[in-house]
């Protein structure tokens, strides 16, 4: 008997009543505390990432061959690696390609894949078929493995490695949206349109499209810390970024080979973790935002 | 069925309309398996500036009815003729022009607004989209049918969710009556509000007959507010309109068995008369319109059912002048 | 006279929501004697499912929160009582049956063990004949072929077979108490003179005690002998259900009933609307929380709450205007 008590009708009429429900989401993430330490973690990486070039205080690439494997000091924050290039430069560098790849890749799997999805959604029958078939069988696969399947058949490149991250996530993204697009299609609000006698076209974009996006940002905020991380992770096994060039999951596989200098992989390390759990935490609160429960009625 | 030419009193006249939606089973290669019979044959005449009321069980077809009048479901069957047009055999551009003429009001105040989209844009849409008004003049526009429905056109710029059921229910009647349709189907639009709301937007929807001139179809399962809106009232079962007549002769006379048994099962709001009425309880349940019972759809559940019901379906037949029941006993 | 079975005083429930405390329940106080039905009336929100839920202590904490009164049963506060104890009267003294008939089963499980279930826990009988009583009851609640159906589950019984088993699983132990909260609601009216019909035999035959919440007066007219109507969490008026509805007394109760069409009623009158929406309290009231809809006030009614002030035998209304007169009670 105790599920019965879920079915009260509680009234909750919320006392800020003159908001649009996007300016409440906005607000729901802004006071929660994890989705702005989330955000700020962000922010700080993306700044460093700006202002790599007058941060860091060498060249990242510059090699000091007696100056290698030299522990952490005042003079080398984060120690040298093997080639004796300052790991605090390189770290900070680094920033530089995994922020961008990581936004890169989830900007356009969202993009193709929530196209790709929303027409299968709204046009239907054979064309819905066929599209949903193909997005099934690359789910099928572990993303790491197609991914790095794709980007050693490719070989190995950063331009690579975003083709095939790409091609791996589109998917999850088509399915979702083409779930959003037929239960929205459904809604009363979009046959009250058709009886106004709207436009088929105008109803997709103005009244299923608009309606379909929340869930389609809360996993794209949640997805870019996976993203980054199989990023490092291609690179680690060296299928993705190429060296010398300075890259997070290149420079935690090249140190781990230097077993007693625990630099070289520990700060790459955390940068990673800490980009990661920014952008769950971030999108955390962003779903929490659109969580119904959120706006009331 | 040809197109006629219509006597004049005639807003709307449904013939034959056959709604069926079809099942399917199987992955890849799907075939259909069965269909449910939402709509089968239903004929009826609708008056300029009357109210008809459509009743029934949910899942008698009563909605489905409505919707396919509209064409929002194309029929499988039948004819349409909105002031001598076949609605039926207009597609594309031609039929989105027509349905300025008919307009619809939800069940559910809350699904049928757009969250996204402010009152003042969900009133000005139809206006903007048939190039009745631009932008300046469907913001005027929209405050006068604010004002018409009884709210504050200060509130073009609120969202939906800041509003009552009652409130909501009031930007869907600005809604239908921004186009200025002849026809509104009126889909159960009382049913989601709560007792005291209900008399405010039937008070609203009767006022507004009498100031346009508007011919309603109200469909709805409360019968005390249909006999209360309608002029004349269609009751259906199973996707067949069992009877049909005015209000005063169905409520007084109801004929077919199932009409019967529907108004005695209405609670009256008076102890008196409760504590004396005798019901007719039918037994178990509306069959599936999937597989509708031979005959009479009526037939399972019919007090009166005989051999002939299940042999043959009843025709609709004009009983007394203007009375029309489909039973084989009557 | 017969003896107090429920004796509820001065219930009060808040609950604890997002934009603040709300008031769900002020301060009610109601009593039901054996074998006598109690009507509570009132409109969505007004407190009157909250209220049994807090005397069955359902009501999930947070955020709720039963702030003060007393529910005594034979005598017993069940606001006190242990876990195990109220748990132990839910099953088998005083059984409700809700409104969703689908979410009260549980999906997974077969009918004729949820029937069966308390039969097990509350009278030790063992599987066999739990689950002889449990077709019984199904029998008896008119489900055909009862025993059959036993190992059904919940999804292949009608909506108004699903609500006859909650009745017969609620009827299981014979308890002398029964609340239904508005179980006939989502049901259609030929299945609803069903149930209606079911639970008057079944009371006449058992002498069981009822409450019955709704929010159709109609239903209430032909069930009821006294009459509790709910607005804002209080009892705006009590009375025999003859008198309430020839004599309603508070502005509230004659809105309600003036907004209603009537069924038994010819003609057009215009319904009386009740203009504007019921609030919800965030504070304790220290007016009328029906002033601002009310067309009798006085300067009284903004100033003080009334508290529920005889109006004749038996018959009790919260308001400073005497209704027929139209001038102030002392």
């Amino acid at each position: 008997m105790t599920e019965q008590t879920a079915n009260i009708g509680i009234p909750v009429i919320s006392a800020r009543q003159s908001d649009s429900p996007t300016r409440r989401r906005i607000r729901a993430v802004t006071h929660n505390p994890m989705a702005m330490a989330g955000l700020a973690i962000i922010i700080f990486w993306s700044v460093v990432a700006i202002f790599s070039g007058v941060i860091a205080p060498y060249d990242p690439l510059a090699q000091n061959v007696e100056d290698r494997l030299a522990a952490p000091s005042a003079q080398h924050l984060f120690g040298t690696d093997e080639l004796g290039r300052d790991e605090f430069s390189r770290v900070i560098y680094g920033s530089r390609i995994s922020l961008p790849v990581g936004l890169l890749v989830i900007v356009f799997a969202m993009v193709v894949g929530s196209l790709i999805g929303a027409s299968a959604g709204y046009v239907g029958g054979i064309y819905d078929l066929l599209i949903m078939r193909v997005a099934d069988i690359t789910l099928a696969f572990p993303p790491i493995v197609l991914a790095l399947a794709i980007a050693a058949v490719l070989g190995p490149s950063l331009n690579n490695a975003l083709i095939a991250m790409i091609v791996v996530w589109w998917p999850e993204f088509s399915r979702l949206m083409r779930g959003q697009v037929l239960s929205v299609k459904n809604n009363e609000y979009v046959a009250a349109a058709t009886i106004i006698g709207i436009s088929r076209t105008q109803i997709l974009f103005k009244h299923i499209l608009p309606n379909t996006f929340a869930p389609i940002l809360v996993k794209a905020s949640l997805d870019a810390g996976s993203v980054i991380l199989t990023i490092a992770a291609m690179s680690f096994i060296g299928l993705g970024v190429v060296p010398p060039t300075p890259e997070w999951g290149s420079m935690v596989s090249s140190g781990r080979f230097v077993f007693y200098s625990w630099w070289l992989t520990t700060f790459p390390g955390l940068a990673i973790m800490t980009v990661v759990l920014g952008f769950n935490f971030f999108g955390d609160g962003v779903r929490d935002a659109f969580d119904p429960r959120m706006l009331g009625s | 069925m040809t197109n006629q030419i219509l006597p004049s009193s005639n807003l709307l006249r449904v013939n034959g309309l056959v709604k069926h939606f079809p099942i399917y089973k199987g992955f890849i290669f799907q075939k259909q398996v069965g269909a449910v019979h939402a709509v089968d044959n239903v004929s009826f005449d609708v008056k300029r500036g009357e109210t008809l009321g459509l009743v029934g069980e949910s899942g008698c077809g009563k909605s489905t009815t409505g919707r396919t009048i509209l064409q929002f479901y194309r029929p499988d069957a039948g004819h349409v003729y909105m002031e001598d047009v076949d609605l039926v055999s207009l597609k594309g551009e031609d039929l989105r022009k027509m349905r300025r003429k008919m307009q619809m009001i939800f069940q559910d105040p809350y699904a049928s607004l757009n969250p996204r989209m402010t009152v003042g844009e969900i009133i000005a849409e139809p206006l903007l989209a048939h190039h009745l008004a631009d932008r300046k003049e469907a913001i005027e526009k929209v405050g006068s049918l604010l004002h018409l429905v009884g709210l504050n056109p200060a509130y073009y710029h609120r969202y939906p969710h800041e509003f009552s059921g009652g409130q909501r229910q009031r930007v869907g009647v600005a809604r239908a009556l921004s186009l200025e349709p002849s026809l509104i189907v009126c889909d159960e639009p009382i049913s989601a509000l709560d007792v005291s709301i209900q008399a405010q937007v039937v008070n609203l929807l009767e006022d507004l007959q009498a100031q346009f001139n508007l011919t309603y179809i109200f469909i709805a399962h409360d019968l005390s507010m249909v006999r209360h809106i309608s002029d004349r009232v269609a009751v259906m079962y199973l996707g067949v309109i069992m009877e049909l007549t005015d209000r005063e002769e169905l409520y007084t006379h109801p004929l077919h068995p199932y009409t019967q048994a529907l108004l005695s099962a209405v609670p009256i709001p008076d102890p008196k008369k409760e504590r004396r009425r005798q019901r007719i309880i039918l037994q178990g349940d509306v069959p599936s319109p999937v597989n509708p019972p031979s005959g009479c759809r009526f037939r399972t559940r019919c007090p009166l059912a005989a051999p002939i019901c299940a042999e043959q379906a009843p025709e609709f037949r004009e009983i007394a002048t203007d009375h029309h029941v489909a039973c084989h006993m009557v | 006279m017969s003896e107090l079975l429920l004796n509820v005083k001065d219930l009060r429930t808040r609950f604890h929501t997002r934009d603040g405390l709300v008031h769900a329940v002020n301060g009610v106080s109601f009593f039901v004697k054996e074998g006598e039905t109690l009507g509570i009336v009132g409109e969505s929100g007004c407190g009157k499912s909250v209220t049994v839920m807090s005397i069955l202590r359902l009501i999930p904490s947070p955020p709720g929160e039963v702030v003060s009164g007393e529910a005594l049963y034979l005598g017993r506060d069940l606001l006190k009582m242990s876990n195990d104890e109220i748990r132990h009267i839910r099953g088998s003294q005083l059984s409700m049956v809700f409104q969703d008939p689908m979410t009260s089963f549980n999906p997974v499980m077969t009918i004729g063990h949820q029937v069966a279930e308390p039969l097990m826990a509350h009278q030790e009988m063992t599987r066999k004949q739990a689950y002889a009583r449990a077709a019984e009851l199904l029998n008896l609640v008119g489900i055909p072929n009862a025993s059959e159906r036993l190992g059904d589950y919940p999804h292949q019984f009608s909506g108004g077979m699903r609500q006859r088993a909650m009745i017969a699983m609620a009827l299981s132990c014979n308890p002398p108490l029964f609340i239904a909260d508005e179980p006939s609601t989502a049901l259609d009216v030929t299945i609803q003179a069903q149930i209606l019909d079911l639970v008057k035999h079944l009371r006449d035959e058992f002498g069981m005690a009822v409450i019955w919440i709704t929010h159709d007066l109609g239903i209430i007219a032909g069930l009821a002998d006294r009459v509790a109507v709910m607005y804002a969490g209080f009892i705006i008026e009590e009375a025999a259900v003859d008198d309430l509805y020839d004599h309603p007394s508070h502005p509230y109760t004659i809105g309600l009933l003036g907004s209603l069409p009537r069924m038994d009623e010819s003609g057009q009158r215009r319904l009386t609307s009740i203009e504007g929406m019921p609030p919800v309290l965030y504070q304790p009231p220290t007016e009328c929380p029906f002033l601002s809809r009310c067309t009798y006030k006085i300067d009284r009614c903004s100033k003080e709450n009334p508290s529920l002030m005889p109006v004749d035998d038996d018959h009790r209304a919260a308001c400073w205007v005497d209704t027929t007169t139209g001038k102030s009670r002392a």
